[in-house]
C-alpha cells in the first residue's frame, strides 16, 4: 500500500508525490496533512509534482482543495514543479487553481513560502536558498 | 442454356421482327415464350396481340445482343500481352516520341535520359503485370490489391510524388501515362487489322486500365502537393515561434502573424520547455507582430499565460498598438489580471524592478 510521506522543514511541510494519484490515496493524504498542519502550526505547505507525468480532473481538483484547506487552516500552499505538458493539460480541463500558488522547482517554491510567511531564515528576505 | 441455342439465335438476323422465323428457337428455348406466340394463333382482341408481339420482340432481341458472339476475354488480353512483349521496343520509342513531342513536355524539369528509363522501367512492370493477371480483373475490386498491379502503381505512385516536388502541373503529370495509349492503340491496330470488332474490344479494355492509372495518377500528384504544403505549415510554424532568453530569468516571446489554435499549442510548448530548461521567472509575451486581437485571439493568449502560471513563471503582455488596445476595448476583450505594457521596453524595465535589479549609466551624469 503506497503511502504519501509528509516532511517537515522548519515551519513548512514538504509532499513529494511520485506514484500515481487515486482516490483513496488522495483522500488519506488530504486527512494527515490537514492533522501534521494542526500539530505541527504549519506555515505552509509545498507540494512537488515534478516526478507527476499526466494529471486529470480529479487530480486537479484535489491540488485546489488542499490548497483551499490549508488556507482554513492559516498556512499557504505552493505547488511546484509542474511540467509542461501538466501545464497544459490543466490549462485545457479549464482547471485556473486560483488558490494555488505555484513555482518552478522545490526551490524557489520553499523561497515563495519563506517570503509569504515573512520569515527569512540565514537569507535578507529575497528569493535565494540560504549559503 | 445449351451453346447450340446461342449458335441458333446468332443466326438469326438482328432487329428481325419475323416472328415465323423466331418461332422454332423461341419454342425450344423458352416455353411460356412460345405460349405467348401461340396469342397469334388464337382468338383474342388485338390491342392484347400487338402488346405481346412488341414486347416478345424486345424481348428477343434482347437476347439476341446477348449472345452475338463476343470475342472472348483471354483472346483480347493475349493480343494486348502480345503488343507489350513482343513489340517492347517500338512501343517504347513510339511512347517517348509522343512524350517528347507533346506540349506538356517539361525538358526543364526532367531530362530525357531520365524520362527514358522512367518509361522503360514503367513499361516493363504494365506488360509484366498485364501478362501475369490477362487484364481478367481490371473491373473488379480485387484490382486495387492484385499483385502484380500494385509494382506498376507503386512505381507511378513514385514518379508522381517525384514530379510533384520538381513542380510539374497534374496534367503535365498524368500525361506521362496518357500518353501511353497512342502508341499501344496504333501497334493493337497493326495487328488486328482484320477483326475490327476485337479491335474496339480491346482498345475499350485498354482505355479503362490507362484511365485508372491517370486517375491514380492524379490523386498521388495532388497528395504530393498536399504533402509539401503540410511539410511547409509544419516548418512555418517551428520558425516562427521563437523564445529568446533577454535576462538571466526573463524571457521574451515575440508573437508574430495570427494566432490559432495549433499555433497557440506551439507556442505554449515552446514557451513552457524553455522556463523549464532556463529556470526563468518571468515571461514577456510581445504582440507587436500580432494583427488582430479579437476574442479568439485573447483567450489563446490567456491559456498560454496561465500555464506559464503552473510552471511558476508571471507573464507581462507587451506591445499593444493603439490601434489594438481601441479595438479590444470596442469588443469588451481584455487580459484580465495579467500585466501590460505599451511597448517590449516598458515591459523589459518592469521586470528588471521585479527582480531587483536596475540599469545605470556608466557615466555618472556631469
Amino acid at each position: 500500500m503506497d503511502t504519501i510521506p509528509i516532511l517537515q522543514l522548519d515551519d513548512f511541510l514538504l509532499i513529494s508525490i511520485q506514484v500515481e494519484m487515486h482516490d483513496r490515496l488522495a483522500l488519506q493524504l488530504q486527512d494527515e496533512l490537514t492533522e501534521r498542519v494542526v500539530k505541527t502550526k504549519a506555515k505552509g505547505v509545498l507540494i512537488d509534482i515534478s516526478s507527476v507525468e499526466t494529471v486529470d480532473s480529479f487530480m486537479g481538483r484535489m491540488l485546489g482543495n488542499i490548497a483551499l484547506m490549508t488556507q482554513l487552516l492559516g498556512a499557504e500552499t505552493v505547488v511546484a514543479g509542474i511540467r509542461p505538458a501538466v501545464a497544459i493539460t490543466i490549462v485545457e480541463l479549464g482547471l485556473s487553481l486560483p488558490n494555488v500558488r505555484t513555482a518552478l522547482n522545490v526551490n524557489s517554491g520553499m523561497a515563495m513560502l519563506r517570503q509569504l510567511a515573512g520569515t527569512s531564515v540565514g537569507g535578507n528576505g529575497h528569493e535565494r536558498q540560504p549559503e | 442454356m445449351r451453346p447450340e441455342d446461342a449458335d441458333d439465335l446468332q443466326s438469326l438476323p438482328p432487329g428481325s421482327l419475323d416472328l415465323g422465323a423466331m418461332s422454332p428457337v423461341i419454342f425450344r428455348y423458352k416455353p411460356d415464350w412460345g405460349r405467348m406466340t401461340a396469342l397469334n394463333t388464337i382468338n383474342t382482341n388485338s390491342s392484347t396481340k400487338k402488346f405481346c408481339i412488341t414486347r416478345l420482340a424486345l424481348e428477343i432481341q434482347a437476347l439476341i445482343h446477348h449472345h452475338r458472339k463476343k470475342p472472348t476475354m483471354p483472346q483480347i488480353n493475349s493480343k494486348t500481352v502480345e503488343v507489350l512483349t513482343q513489340r517492347t521496343k517500338d512501343v517504347l520509342e513510339d511512347w517517348l516520341r509522343a512524350q517528347l513531342a507533346s506540349a506538356t513536355l517539361r525538358l526543364d524539369l526532367v531530362s530525357e535520359n531520365e524520362l527514358r528509363k522512367q518509361s522503360h522501367d514503367f513499361l516493363t512492370l504494365f506488360a509484366t503485370a498485364c501478362e501475369a493477371s490477362k487484364l481478367q480483373d481490371i473491373n473488379t475490386p480485387q484490382w486495387d490489391e492484385a499483385p502484380h498491379w500494385k509494382e506498376v502503381r507503386e512505381y507511378l505512385s513514385s514518379i508522381t510524388f517525384s514530379r510533384a516536388r520538381q513542380g510539374f502541373s497534374s496534367s503535365e503529370t498524368a500525361t506521362f501515362v496518357l500518353s501511353l495509349k497512342q502508341p499501344l492503340f496504333s501497334h493493337l491496330r497493326q495487328l488486328m487489322n482484320s477483326n475490327s470488332e476485337e479491335l474496339i474490344e480491346t482498345m475499350w479494355t485498354v482505355t479503362v486500365l490507362i484511365d485508372k492509372l491517370a486517375l491514380l495518377s492524379t490523386e498521388n500528384y495532388q497528395q504530393g502537393r498536399e504533402e509539401i504544403i503540410r511539410r511547409q505549415q509544419q516548418e512555418l510554424l517551428e520558425l516562427s515561434t521563437p523564445v529568446v532568453k533577454a535576462w538571466d530569468g526573463v524571457l521574451i516571446l515575440p508573437l508574430i502573424g495570427t494566432l490559432d489554435s495549433a499555433r497557440t499549442q506551439i507556442i505554449m510548448e515552446n514557451l513552457l520547455q524553455t522556463i523549464l530548461d532556463s529556470g526563468s521567472a518571468l515571461a514577456i509575451v510581445d504582440i507587436t507582430g500580432v494583427t488582430t486581437v479579437d476574442t479568439l485571439v485573447a483567450q489563446h493568449l490567456l491559456k498560454t499565460i496561465a500555464a506559464a502560471k503552473l510552471m511558476g513563471a508571471d507573464c507581462i503582455i507587451s506591445g499593444i498598438r493603439p490601434q489594438i488596445a481601441q479595438t479590444m476595448v470596442h469588443l469588451g476583450v481584455g487580459f484580465g489580471e495579467v500585466a501590460t505594457k505599451a511597448s517590449l521596453a516598458d515591459a523589459l524595465a518592469e521586470s528588471f524592478k521585479r527582480l531587483g535589479l536596475t540599469v545605470g549609466s556608466l557615466q555618472a551624469p556631469a
